[in-house]
């Protein structure tokens, strides 16, 4: 996979969960937006973005994220962050994003998390 | 590395001085340093910032660091340094066995076009320059975060041409990074905007927009804009740390 793509896969019927790359930026931003539609279209009720590779993250890439959110959540679902580097968590917490946003360690508890 | 090169290596993460004084407290602290000694570095940095209160068993663990650096033909340097431990260190005639002669601001400067490309190659060379200039890690990137989305604001939003070029200063000084930008795009204060996320009003509003400037404020220590009688946009931006 390229630092810029991205990997699906679908643990569950209700969860999906994309792994990114290393970059999450202008340059692939919209496509990111595009996945997370269409997966919000498919019925998807939890999105667990796994950002364990992830080491940059633009205001696009956190545009993307915070612009879908509440689509899952009405759906009593969410969006859960996983893996996220401690300099990615500084990003999300300048923006009063840590708390808003659901983090876990790792992508297993996320989708234990999932499974209620 | 070339031999003779005056960029620092640094191949292993800093080793922090305990500021406890028990003899097991030293011995766990030397030992850190002779694992990386084993492990072939020949830089160590101590970082000293727990050592508020400097006693003879710390400059005792400090000198036994040197020596185990000394034996295998290793630097010490000492990083994050209180007045007081640099004033026992100068009373005591250490300073030359820690202490590097005191640099002065390096400085690096580049123009870009504002094409994404470009600001991906000169985003690579501003990251590499503020790594060799020691800046901890997180700073740098904190610093790198900055500097993208400033210039990709400009490129976005400035309406410039393809052949503008937007001038980058940056300077690196004990403890303090100036980032300086430079365009001829159109009139834009950031300084003069609200530029505070509300997370879940944000979320609320499926806002996907507006969070990059957030993160210029949030992570830097100041922001000054001018716009210059030349018509150009000037951003001043400071970060310590």
């Amino acid at each position: 996979m390229s630092s810029k793509e991205f990997e699906i896969t679908a643990p569950h019927d209700d969860t999906r969960i994309i792994r990114t790359g290393t970059v999450l930026d202008n340059s692939n931003a919209e496509e990111f937006s595009s996945l997370l539609m269409d997966i919000y279209s498919s019925g998807a009720k939890h999105l667990i973005i796994d950002m364990s590779a992830l080491e940059f993250l633009s205001s696009a890439g956190i545009g993307s994220i915070v612009g879908t959110v509440e689509l899952f959540r009405e759906r009593d679902g969410d969006i859960v962050l996983t893996q996220v580097s401690d300099k990615i968590m500084k990003i999300l917490a300048v923006l009063s994003l840590a708390s808003y946003l659901t983090v876990c360690r790792s992508t297993e508890e996320a989708t234990t998390r999932c499974r209620g | 590395m070339n031999a003779g090169t005056s960029i620092k290596t640094r191949t292993c993460e800093p080793v922090l001085a305990s500021p406890c004084v028990d003899e097991a407290s030293v011995n766990e602290f030397v030992a850190k340093v002779e694992s990386q000694l084993a492990q072939g570095a020949k830089l160590i940095e101590i970082d000293c910032s727990l050592l508020v209160r400097v006693t003879s068993s710390h400059i005792n663990g400090l000198w036994l660091a040197h020596e185990r650096c000394q034996a295998e033909e290793a630097s010490v340097e000492l990083t994050h340094m209180s007045d007081g431990l640099r004033r026992v260190l100068e009373a005591l005639n250490l300073t030359r066995f820690f202490l590097r002669e005191a640099p002065g601001p390096a400085r690096f400067a580049l123009e870009v076009l504002p094409a994404a490309e470009h600001i991906d190659t000169a985003m690579s060379k501003v990251v590499s320059f503020l790594t060799k200039s020691g800046l901890p890690e997180i700073t740098a990137f904190e610093l790198q975060t900055i500097f993208y989305e400033i210039m990709t604001n400009i490129r976005l939003h400035g309406q410039l041409q393809p052949d503008d070029l937007i001038s980058v200063h940056v300077k690196v000084e004990e403890h303090k990074v100036t980032l300086s930008f430079s365009d001829a795009g159109v009139s834009f204060d950031p300084t003069s905007h609200d530029l505070d996320v509300e997370a879940r009003e944000a979320g609320r509003q499926r806002q996907c927009r507006g969070f990059g400037l957030a993160m210029v404020k949030g992570l830097s220590e100041s922001l000054k804009y001018a716009r210059t009688a030349d018509a150009r946009n000037q951003l001043i931006i400071t970060k310590s740390w």
